[in-house]
């Protein structure tokens, strides 16, 4: 597979945002699991813009999640990174001592976990925990800790934070305390937040709150959001841009609008055709056969091809290349066209 | 064993798998199990055979060979490897029989009260409400008790033999079973498939045998690897207070308690049968441990 | 009038103790007086959020659990008991980890009286062809299935005792969205060629509409509006099932809608007097407070309980 030219990067009519905060180039990922090494991350080239939220969707097995963990070198033991680069304003992420990286993360990136109870710690009150980042990157104690963490709590919008800060993980509701979480990843002021799938676990009325409160930040705060998920609706309302991970790799980036609505690829097509739509009342839904390949698999070729309904000889040979399709969109695939 | 697919990597790419591979590689303690159950074979060995292999009658006393020390100090022999104790017999020969013993009253009462213990479990655990708040706090006050008084007190009433070690062990140690397997079943009883098993109306009888059962298996294995060498040191000290298995059986804990009055001048009377205990219980521990690790993963989904 | 299900004042209170620190004496009322009913070959979708009680009222059809007070009248099979039958929502749990595919599919079968060892590897071959799965699956294990193949196994041991009702707790929630759409499309082949009846418990109303053909919203235990699926879908009336449509959000950017939607950043306890809903509802006035809206015919499509409704018939 070719990398992305510079296509990405070069100064685009119609994209508002252009300095490039994140990049990463051909980032791997490997497993070792029942005496195999797996693919789970194989050859990742995205970036993420300043100020712009950009999605990462993917369903299970795609390696979304472990992109975000490698980022943040947060894999756990069974996973290695084992070729390419983070590069964050342009210094190599990975290239860094644990201690560089303890200080990046909190500091310069923030992370937002799937599920609000296993990164609680159940025994400290909300305050402190939010407390802790601002001790350790702003080198806040005290009072002075306690009053940034209460108006972090008030950032978040909950309600009576003076009181609040004492309270229990345990004595929030599912919602607050993914705000909790929230003023917790933003308390040493990073400038990129990764958030990863932070609302499966929420009721849709409670989800619609997040995701604003997560729009509201990102103005107030001048952040840049990664969001990891599988929920084209929240791809949909939340991300300028969106970037669709298929068995550890990016088949598809570009703004949310363009891939939504013309989307290149057939994996990205297929998904999309797959999802139920509240307005209309079909009886049958289009589905894409077979199943996702497994990451110890042998790869030769397009790793969708068995599923696609556009394979040709080719994608069996080789991995496609990365087709630009104008306006900062590019998918890799060997049956579409340049433009 | 190692990785069977190589990465698409591309010229100028360097793709680094050393430290995955090593991963893959590392033994895990494999080393470690070989000899844990190497150890527990020739335990098992001793206890079965051991009393047709030994090299002298452990019961014979012979006064002009008392308090000969082991072959590697100045004043032993080959004869009696181990040394003799204070009657002339040979500790080797006395160890060897004596494993029979400790093997067949530790494994007797582990399994009592394993199978009491995992029974009022299951019960209880599944069918929640008054049996098995019952059945709860009679565990947790069995728990409380401690283990060597309840079982010297009733040595002394009865009597000391080998049943009543049995039995007092049991009585005891069937409340940790208890407890854990009650956990366990709380929350099968919830799982998917067992809620589907009532649907379907399959028969209390079934649903415990079909679906519980084999769930808790490895749990009630771990436990029971790790209680045994417990169950050893218990019976052990019994024997050593009088109160377990009684002369002229040579249990090994009998054999620390002979030795006592011989400390500084024979040391090995004592220390032989001590180091035998030991090691056993820790092979056991070990055991449990490696069990537990091995059983427990394979259930998740990675 | 063929009817599979019947629902009558169906009650289950739970009496909470003292356990978890905000919670009050007294009972907690999980399902509070529902009334429902389900024809042949028809699917009921009861749509709720976390809370509503829509997983316990599908434990006390099932038969899980035993209502506190109203009836349940179902079918009765051969050996006597109700034809009802369920597939869950985790297909990692929902599978015996240590049964294979064939005896977990053939297991409803065993105790029936006509139930020979062929006839069930017969029905199994059967069932499999059913649902999809290849008749080499018979001697798998769960955990070398995939998620979708496992919800697969669900649905033919569903099927094997020819129920007349299958109720399916959230059936696609943990799949895959490729994966989601081939089990909802199985599902509607199913119920053409048997005429199956379900009742899907869910909390997506976007899976829902595929195959409802009526819907309840369920809130606080009570049903706050239920009628036929166009109904509710194209134009909701009460209040809170206003509120989750507009929180589900589409995959359409030309139909954007977040900025717009209602929507709560905690999970405001439902009220204890009057309307349950008033707390959140941005319409709640006087009477919402103090008296509590009956479910009733609003129109000709469906019933409703809020008082806003009730006065503009």
């Amino acid at each position: 597979m070719t990398p992305p030219n510079d296509q990405n990067h070069a100064v685009e009519e119609d994209g508002p945002f252009q300095d490039v905060l994140l990049e990463i180039r051909g980032l791997r990922t490997y497993v070792a699991s029942s005496g195999q090494i797996g693919r789970a991350v194989d050859g990742v080239w995205l970036d993420a813009h300043r100020g712009e939220t950009l999605g990462i969707v993917g369903e299970s097995g795609s390696g979304k999640s472990l992109t975000a963990l490698s980022i943040m070198r947060l894999h756990g033991e069974n996973a290695e990174v084992v070729g390419g680069q983070i590069l964050y304003e342009g210094t190599d992420l990975l290239k860094l001592s644990d201690d560089q990286m303890r200080a990046f993360r909190g500091a310069r990136i923030g992370y937002i976990p799937q599920d609000p109870m296993s990164s609680l710690n159940p025994v400290i009150s909300v305050g402190k925990q939010i407390a802790e980042p601002l001790r350790w990157h702003l080198g806040l104690r005290g009072k002075e800790a306690r009053a940034r963490a209460i108006e972090l709590m008030e950032m978040v919008h909950i309600p009576e934070a003076g009181t609040r800060f004492d309270s229990f993980p345990h004595e929030f509701s599912g919602g607050m305390r993914q705000r909790v979480v929230g003023a917790i990843a933003l308390g040493g002021q990073p400038d990129l937040l990764i958030a990863d799938e932070p609302t499966t676990s929420l009721d849709v009325t409670i989800q619609s709150a997040y995701l604003k409160l997560l729009r509201e930040l990102q103005r107030k705060n001048n952040l840049t959001i990664i969001f990891i998920t599988h929920d084209f609706g929240i791809v949909a309302n939340l991300c300028d841009r969106v970037a669709v991970m298929y068995a550890g790799r990016v088949v598809e980036v570009g703004p949310t609008d363009t891939v939504l609505l013309s989307p290149a690829h057939p994996y990205t097509q297929a998904l999309l055709e797959a999802l139920p739509d509240v307005a209309e009342r079909t009886q049958r839904l289009k589905t894409i056969g077979g199943q996702p390949p497994s990451i110890f698999r042998d790869a030769v070729g397009c790793s969708f091809a068995p599923r696609c309904k556009f394979r040709m000889d080719i994608c069996e040979q080789e991995d496609p290349s990365d087709v630009a399709l104008g306006s900062n969109h590019r998918a890799s695939c060997f049956a579409i066209g340049p433009y | 064993m190692v990785e069977r697919a190589t990465p698409t990597a591309m010229p100028g790419e360097t793709v680094d798998l050393s430290r995955l591979q090593e991963r893959l590689r590392s033994n895990r303690g494999r080393t470690t199990l070989a000899v844990v159950v190497a150890i527990l074979g020739l335990v098992l060995l001793l206890g079965v055979f051991g009393g047709a292999l030994a090299p002298h009658d452990p019961f014979a006393p012979s006064l002009s060979d008392r308090l000969t020390p082991p072959f590697w100090q100045s004043g032993g022999s080959a004869e009696f490897p181990l040394g003799t104790d204070s009657l002339g017999r040979d500790i080797l020969s006395r160890i060897m029989l004596g494993a029979r013993s400790t093997l067949v009253v530790a494994t007797a009462a582990l399994l009592s009260g394993a199978l009491i213990g995992t029974i009022l479990g299951m019960i209880g655990g599944f069918f929640g409400g008054t049996i098995d708040a019952f059945i709860s706090r009679a565990a947790d006050i069995t728990i409380g008790f401690p283990m060597i008084l309840v079982a010297l007190l009733f040595a002394v009433t009865v009597g000391p033999r080998p049943e009543n070690v049995v039995i007092s062990v049991a009585a005891i140690l069937w409340a940790r079973f208890a407890r854990v397997i009650r956990g366990e079943v709380v929350s099968l009883r919830q799982r998917g498939y067992v809620e589907s098993a009532r649907v379907s109306h399959m028969p209390t009888w079934w649903i415990l045998l079909r679906h519980i059962l084999p769930n808790i298996l490895s749990t009630v294995l771990v436990l029971a690897s790790l209680q045994m060498g417990w169950v050893i040191i218990v019976e052990a000290s019994l024997s050593f207070l009088g109160a377990g298995i009684p002369l002229p059986e040579p249990a090994w804990g009998a054999m620390v308690a002979d030795g006592r009055d011989y400390i500084t001048e024979a040391w090995w009377i004592s220390t032989m049968p001590g180091v035998f205990i030991v090691v056993t219980v820790l092979a056991l521990n070990l055991l449990g441990d490696w069990l537990r690790d091995a059983l427990d993963p394979t259930l998740r989904v990675s | 009038m063929d009817r599979v299900l019947l629902v009558e004042d169906l009650t289950k209170h739970y009496a909470s103790g003292s356990r978890g620190l905000r919670r009050t004496r007294g009972k907690v009322k999980a399902v509070d007086g529902l009334n429902f009913s389900i024809e042949r070959g028809e699917t009921l979708a009861i749509v709720g959020e976390s809370g509503s009680g829509k997983t316990t009222t599908a434990k006390l059809v099932l038969g899980l659990e035993s209502p506190t007070g109203g009836r349940i009248t179902t079918g009765i099979d051969s050996a006597g008991g109700p034809t009802v039958q369920a597939v869950f929502q985790d297909p990692w749990s929902s599978l015996d980890p240590r049964m294979r595919v064939g005896a977990i599919i053939a297991e409803p079968l065993l105790f029936q009286d006509s139930s020979s060892r062929a006839m069930r590897r017969r029905r199994v071959e059967e069932l499999l062809d059913l649902v999809g799965l290849d008749l080499s699956s018979t001697e798998r294990f769960p955990h070398q299935l995939s998620g979708g193949q496992r919800q697969r196994v669900a649905i033919a041991r569903a099927l094997a005792s020819k129920p007349d009702l299958i109720v399916l707790d959230e059936p696609v929630s943990a799949l895959d969205v490729s994966i989601r759409a081939q089990i909802i499309n199985l599902l509607a082949d199913i119920q053409d060629a048997l005429r199956t009846s379900y009742l899907v418990i869910s909390h997506d109303l976007a899976t829902v509409r595929i195959g409802a053909d009526q819907v309840a919203v369920m809130y606080a235990g009570r049903f706050v509006e239920y009628g036929t699926a166009d109904a509710l879908f194209d134009d909701p009336q009460h209040p809170y099932t206003q509120a989750l449509f507009a929180a589900s959000l589409p995959a359409r950017p030309d139909r954007r809608r977040i900025d717009g939607a209602v929507s709560e950043p905690d999970a405001t306890p439902p009220a204890t007097s009057g309307c349950s809903f008033r707390l959140r509802c941005p319409l709640a006035s006087k009477i919402c407070e103090t008296t509590d809206p009956k479910l009733i015919q609003v129109d000709e499509a469906r019933l409703a309980a809020c008082h806003l409704l009730n006065s503009a018939q």
